[in-house]
């Protein structure tokens, strides 16, 4: 069995925590519980002929107190980006978050979630922004913890870019 | 032998190996002669790589016979050269070191520590050895038993712990590399635990700015204790139950360090598989088996002495228990007694240690607690009591509280009925009625009194003096009105009734009536008559009258002929004076007063 880490990475209620909970358990709760620390979870998901396990390490996200503590990346095969489309801000730290991940574990594969597109009408970013965003080559994906969409498909790119095999979500029983 | 490991062609080392059979000038001497100039010129145009690669083939065997003649000298030529190489290899990457002298620092570290550990015990020791408590009986009996110190035992016997789980966890990424469970535990899902763990690590590290090499090695969660023990590439976390002995962490470190030795290729080059530390399961499986070692120890023999040891102490225990339980009996029993005792109540009972304490209400009629203390085995210095005044209404308190108060004379018999209705029955002299009759009032138990069966005994008397006054006459002889001398005790027995009576009515305030009617027999005129009956009552008064009897308190009357002789067969009986009384209020019962 392979494993690797993977780490959920952005602004504080861009929804890490309930994309982790839909992907892992299928389930959403319109509750905001922030996160404090570190929760782990983890999903099996298909990678060609082998299953990968993924760690997943739901980290607390920054905020104007609190910058994410970058020890709790070391290790990690991969990371998914969370920017909540309907808080223009919440790129812009997304973008700082990267370069300083990088620039701690070095460059290892990661997706950018824009997350709530359901609520995609009142969004602030702007197809402009995510223009910028292509230029730098970030692979991008629009996802609905609310609604599952793109949730799926955004573990399982990651997947596929960990181990370099072309994945498929396994669903769970 | 030595010359077995020699290499091939090596001469000159074989000359220096026999310095007693070869001089060196003797040697050059031979070569010049054999091989005139040429070769020596050869020789010395000979290429330096040559050279280089002929060094490198004896360079081997030139340290190793210098380190067998013990020659110093090529070993401190060469400490400047290693210690700069130990500096620039810490400088360039500081981990190829501490990884490759992780398993020499471990053994050696324990071994200091060991060494401290012992001292601690010995100290230890010194403190327990004060210490006192059945327990610690015990332990010392089984140290003296079995040769070993006291607080080896205390620890032997307190440490009592299972090893649930272990967990190799892949230092960088947290993530799990293998796992072993105790059977019939049932363990949290371990990729998830040994992430978590290494991301309380991570906390605990940057919270607490511990330095490099410092980490978290124990966590406590209620009775699990989570011990961790970190190595440069790999972590060991044992889930235990209960408390383990610090043996435990020696197990630890060794497998740590023989995970790190047998597995150092796939640690360093760990990218998420799992299958290569399959087998480091058996490395793991000796964590769990330390804890069967010293359970396994426990109770083998079951010492006689000690047993007989505890059996006195039993005994003893037990003669102590029984004392203390019977007095407990005694002082309840008393409480119960006191609890019935009318005009007792208890309010607080407590005891304290050896002492009983006991507050309450107590009537001033009812037995007194001391006494009933006295009846009992119990030590009145071992009692505190504290008694507060109080009426009981209970039905025999509150007759005898009213027998006390009417104190009445005997012959008066009291009853309370279950009305609460006072019955005072018997004779009883009208002084004490009359008073009685003052004292009595509703409350303090009583509802209501009832005095019908009560007799004056004062005025019995008086009706039993008017009945003998009434029944006598006194007689006269026909046609006169002298008192004859048989007629004297008559006079006098009715002089000294009458005397009683009016002294006993006075005494209780009553009006009396005394009337003298003088009658004659049927003889003569009725006018004659008339007047010789009149004449006969006044000579009666003159007669009776004395201190004690006063005129004033006497009326006569003249009746004339007798119409109703008291004894109608004398004719004598019809010349008389008799003596009637009348006191309208003069009845038995007095009538309630109120
Ligand atoms: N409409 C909508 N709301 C979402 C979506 N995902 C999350 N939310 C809501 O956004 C809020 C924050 O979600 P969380 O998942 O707790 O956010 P988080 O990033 O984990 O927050 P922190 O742990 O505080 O950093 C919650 O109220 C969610 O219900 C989504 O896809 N659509
Ligand atoms: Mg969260």
């Amino acid at each position: 069995m392979i494993q690797k880490k993977v780490c959920m990475v952005g602004a504080f209620a861009t929804g890490k925590t309930s994309l982790v909970a839909r992907f892992v358990k299928g389930i959403y709760s319109d509750k905001y519980q922030t996160t404090i620390g570190v929760k782990i979870d983890k999903k099996v998901v298909e990678t060609g002929a082998n299953p990968l396990t993924m760690v997943l390490w739901d980290i607390y996200g920054e905020d104007e107190f609190q910058n994410i503590r970058m020890s709790y990346l070391r290790g990690a095969a991969g990371y998914l980006l969370v920017v909540d489309g309907t808080r223009r801000e919440t790129l812009d730290i997304a973008i700082q978050l990267q370069a300083k991940v990088e620039d701690h574990i070095g460059p290892v594969p990661f997706i950018v979630m824009l997350n709530k597109c359901d609520l995609e009408a009142s969004w602030e970013i702007t197809p402009a922004d995510l223009e910028a965003l292509a230029q730098r080559g970030w692979k991008m994906i629009k996802s609905s913890a609310k609604e599952d969409q793109g949730v799926q498909d955004a573990f399982a790119h990651l997947a596929q870019q960990m181990t370099g095999a072309s994945a498929q979500s396994q669903e769970a029983a | 032998m030595d010359t077995a490991a020699i290499p091939h062609g090596a001469s000159p080392p074989e000359a220096k190996r026999n310095p007693a059979t070869s001089n060196p000038d003797e040697l050059a001497e031979l070569r010049r002669l054999l091989l005139g100039g040429d070769l020596e010129t050869i020789l010395q145009d000979a290429q330096p790589a040559l050279e280089a690669q002929a060094v490198s083939e004896v360079l081997a065997e030139a340290i190793a016979q210098s380190h067998a003649q013990s020659q110093k000298q090529l070993t401190q030529a060469a400490v400047p050269t290693v210690e700069t190489a130990i500096q620039t290899s810490v400088e360039t990457n500081i981990n190829i070191l501490s990884e490759a002298l992780f398993p020499i620092i471990g053994p050696a570290t324990r071994k200091s520590v060991a060494a401290a550990i012992r001292n601690l015990t010995q100290s230890l020791n010194q403190g327990l050895e004060h210490s006192l408590s059945p327990q610690s009986f015990k332990w010392r009996w089984e140290a003296r038993r079995t040769g070993r110190s006291f607080a080896e035992v205390v620890l032997l016997r307190t440490l009592v712990y299972q090893v649930e789980q272990v967990l190799l966890i892949h230092k960088e990424t947290g993530l799990l590399l293998q796992q072993v469970v105790s059977e019939q535990t049932q363990s949290q899902d371990p990729d998830l635990v040994s992430a978590m763990l290494t991301a309380i690590q991570d906390f605990v590290q940057d919270s607490f700015n511990v330095q490099s090499g410092g980490s978290l090695d124990t966590l406590e969660v209620g009775e699990m204790n989570i011990w961790i023990e970190a190595g440069p590439q790999a972590v060991l976390a044992c889930v235990i139950r209960g408390t383990a002995p610090q043996e435990l962490r020696g197990q630890l470190q060794t497998t740590l360090e023989q995970i790190h030795r047998a597995y150092a290729a796939p640690l360093k080059g760990f990218e998420g598989d799992q299958a290569p530390f399959k087998s480091s399961q058996t490395y793991l499986q000796d964590c769990l088996k330390a804890q069967f070692k010293t359970q396994g120890n426990g109770e083998k023999q079951r010492p006689t002495k000690l047993l007989m040891a505890l059996g006195c102490l039993t005994l003893l225990l037990g003669a102590w228990l029984g004392l203390k339980i019977q007095t407990g009996h005694r002082w309840q029993n008393y409480v119960s007694q006191l609890e019935q005792e009318p005009g007792l109540v208890v309010i607080q009972q407590q005891r304290q240690g050896g002492k009983f304490k006991l507050s309450g209400l107590q009537d001033p009629l009812a037995r007194s607690p001391e006494a009933l203390l006295a009846q009992t085995k119990l030590q009145p210095e071992q009692v505190t009591m504290q008694w507060e005044p109080y009426l009981s209404l209970d039905q025999a308190f509150t007759l005898k509280r009213w027998q006390t108060r009417l104190a009445p004379p005997d012959g008066v018999t009291l009853r309370l009925d279950a009305n609460q209705v006072l019955h005072i029955s018997g004779t009883a002299p009208e002084a004490w009625i009359s008073l009685s009759q003052r004292l009595l009032h509703r409350g303090e138990g009583l509802q209501d009194w009832n005095t019908e069966g009560l007799i004056s005994q004062d005025r019995q008397q008086l009706l039993a003096l008017k009945d003998r006054i009434e029944q006598r006459s006194i007689l006269f002889l026909p046609g006169s009105s002298k008192i004859e001398p048989s007629q004297q005790g008559t006079l006098q027995a009715q002089q000294q009734d009458l005397a009683e009576f009016l002294q006993t009515a006075q005494a209780i305030d009553l009006a009396v009536y005394i009337t003298l009617a003088g009658y004659s027999d049927p003889t003569g005129n009725d006018q004659e008559n008339h007047k010789l009956s009149q004449a006969r009552a006044t000579a009666v008064e003159q007669a009776l009258v004395q201190p004690g009897i006063p005129a004033q308190a006497i009326a006569t009357q003249a009746r004339g002929v007798s119409s109703s002789p008291t004894s109608a067969d004398l004719p004598s009986a019809a010349r008389r004076v008799s003596i009637t009384i009348e006191a309208p209020q003069l009845q038995i019962v007095p009538s309630p007063a109120s």
